[in-house]
Formats: structure tokens, sequence, C-alpha cells
């Protein structure tokens, strides 16, 4: 009599892209003034976010989902060679600098980054993935930034590997990562192998 | 028993301000949060349900907290995983019926504090509705982590 095993546990909440998507060439400042390029994302695992530090509601939010699952991810087990890093990359490069970004990430935890840039090397990265944002002007002069909401998950390769739609709350995530990140977990030590 | 003593209170102001008796109050608050400004930044945000106990509609005209210069409703609306957000002039809750302000959706932005506000710090905010009567809330600023 054959042992029957249920069904693999899948991720419910995150798409996963059947083929990953190399990312493209840009080069951006983290919030320390160093140069950030696709490599490097190489080498870990990492959730993107794109937003802004003047936006009062959904990057916070974000940005808190995403530490306080990154933080219960590890407190639950997941290998430290898998835990994402959280990377906030501002649609805003006109008012995030550096120093707002450092003051701005270093909140949610040591490990958050924070990326700005140039316009154009900024839209290198947006616009092959989808990515939208736009000004969009306020009553007090000022404006805000409409902006794509998803979290991407880019695997080790720099890969773009999965997307989480919003609403981001810390359960969705901590229900996928785990699985998404122990299917991939061949890229961490290199390309699994043939068969 | 958390909102005892500040619902005793909105209760008490609201009947002094809208005359509506022994009736109760006709707007109410429920699980509000507010959150102390990130580094850097000078604003946040302010989450809670309004309850319209009475008959009518009630409209909210105006919110605003002696802590902050302003306050503002606005609404953030995600539409093909897009996020936009605009602040509303006004906001009209129907008869009985209840508005939730929670993150992506409506929510209150504190806009510049009128001096420096680290969590733990009390707030109040007012709403001014139907020509005048006023809710009073007030609650302690939380942190995000």
């Amino acid at each position: 009599m054959r042992a029957t095993t249920g069904p693999a546990a899948r991720p419910e909440y995150a798409t996963v892209l059947p083929s990953p998507m190399v990312l493209p060439d840009f080069t951006l400042n983290d919030q320390n003034g160093s140069t950030f390029t696709r490599e490097s994302l190489k080498g870990s695992w990492s959730l993107l976010f794109f937003g802004f530090t003047h936006c009062p509601d959904i990057c916070p939010a974000t940005l808190q989902s995403l530490a306080v699952a990154r933080e219960k991810l590890a407190a639950q087990g997941q290998p430290a060679a898998t835990l994402p890093k959280i990377i906030l990359i501002s649609v805003d490069p006109e008012r995030d600098s550096t120093a707002v970004l450092k003051s701005y990430v270093s909140y949610f935890g040591k490990d958050i980054i924070g990326l700005t840039g140039d316009l154009s090397e900024l839209q290198k990265l947006t616009k092959p993935l989808g990515i939208f944002f736009a000004k969009s002007p306020a009553d007090d002069g000022g404006y805000n930034v409409d902006h794509s909401a998803a979290v991407l998950v880019i695997n080790p390769s720099a890969e773009f590997h999965a997307l989480f739609s919003p609403p981001h709350s810390v359960a969705n995530l901590l229900h996928d990562l785990p699985l998404i990140l122990v299917v991939q977990k061949g890229y961490i030590d290199g390309p699994p192998a043939s068969r | 028993m958390l909102f005892r003593k500040p619902m005793l209170l909105v209760w008490y102001l609201a009947v002094l301000v809208s005359g509506c008796g022994e009736s109760g109050p006709p707007l109410t608050a429920t699980g509000v949060v507010a959150f102390a400004p990130l580094p850097g930044r000078d604003f946040s945000a302010a989450y809670l349900t309004l309850h319209n106990h009475s008959q009518e509609a009630i409209t909210i005209q105006h919110v605003s907290s002696p802590e902050f210069a302003k306050v503002e409703i606005h609404e953030s609306m995600t539409v093909d995983d897009v996020i936009r957000m605009r602040r509303l002039d006004s906001l009209t809750l129907d008869a009985g019926t209840s508005a939730q302000f929670v993150s992506g959706g409506k929510h209150l932005m504190l806009i510049e504090p009128v001096n420096e506000l680290a969590p733990g710090k009390s707030v109040t905010l007012e709403f001014e509705y139907n020509g005048g009567a006023i809710l009073i809330v007030n609650t302690q600023l939380k942190t995000r982590m």
C-alpha cells in the first residue's frame, strides 16, 4: 500500500513568475551614498517596494509589514541565508535625498535599504518591471506621488521572481515567503544541479 | 475598558454640543490609532472607526487637533495595483452607518506637529460635524515599530 501525501503547500497571495525575469541594469545610490546596481542584488533574496518618504499611509505601513514579517521569519527558523533584504526604492527622488532616506529607513530596522538617484536611472528599472509612478498635484501647491503598490520578490540571481499585490499583511507575507524562498533555495549556493 | 474614559468624555461633549438630550451621542469613535511622525517627517497618520448612531446623515466638515497645525481626511485608493491618495473636503456618514479609517483607505493625515511629538504623547482629535457639533477623541501616539 502506497503512502499518500497531501498537495504541496503553494503561495496563496504572491504571484510567482513562470520564468524569472532578469532585471535591467540600473545605477542608484543607497542611503549611505554608495552605488547600488543590479549586481548589488545578487547573492540574497530581496523584497523591493517602490514608495516615498512623504507618503503618510501605505509606504510606512508596507515597510512596517515587511520588517515585522522578516523579523518573524527569522524567529521561526527561516535560514539566515534566505532571509530577504528589504529595499525601499524612492519614486520621489526630487525630495528623497540619501540623507532623507537614511533617517527614514533606519527607523524600520538597521538592515533596511533605501535607494534614490536620477529619474532616468530609476526609470531604467521601473519601466521594464511595469512599475508606475507619477506626480499628482496636491491642494497646498505641493504634490503626492501615485505609485505601484506591489512588493517585488527578487531572487539571488537578481531576477524578478514573484510579486505581492496589496494589501501587504504580515500574515500573507508569512504564509508565502517561506514557500517561495525554499523553492529557490538552490540559488543561494549556485544554480540547482541539472537532473 | 480602555476607552471608558475617552468615550465618556466624547459622549459628554457630544451631548453638550449637539443637544441631543438623553438619546446618547450621535457620533462616536472606536479603535483610534495615531502614529507619531517618523524621523525627519512632519506628518503622520491616524486610523479609527466613526459610528453614526443617529437617524440622520452626519457630515464631518472639519477635523483639527491642538497638537497639529492641520488635520486632513485623505483617502488612498488602489486601482490596478496603483495607489492614489486624495484629500476629502468632507465625509458623510448615512444614518446608522460607520466609516472605517484604515491603512490603504480613508485615513487622517496629521500635519505639522506644533511641538515635537514622541510616541506616548497624548493628542486630541476634534471632529466638527453638522454645522458645529464636535466629537472629541483623545489618544496616545504609537510607534510603528
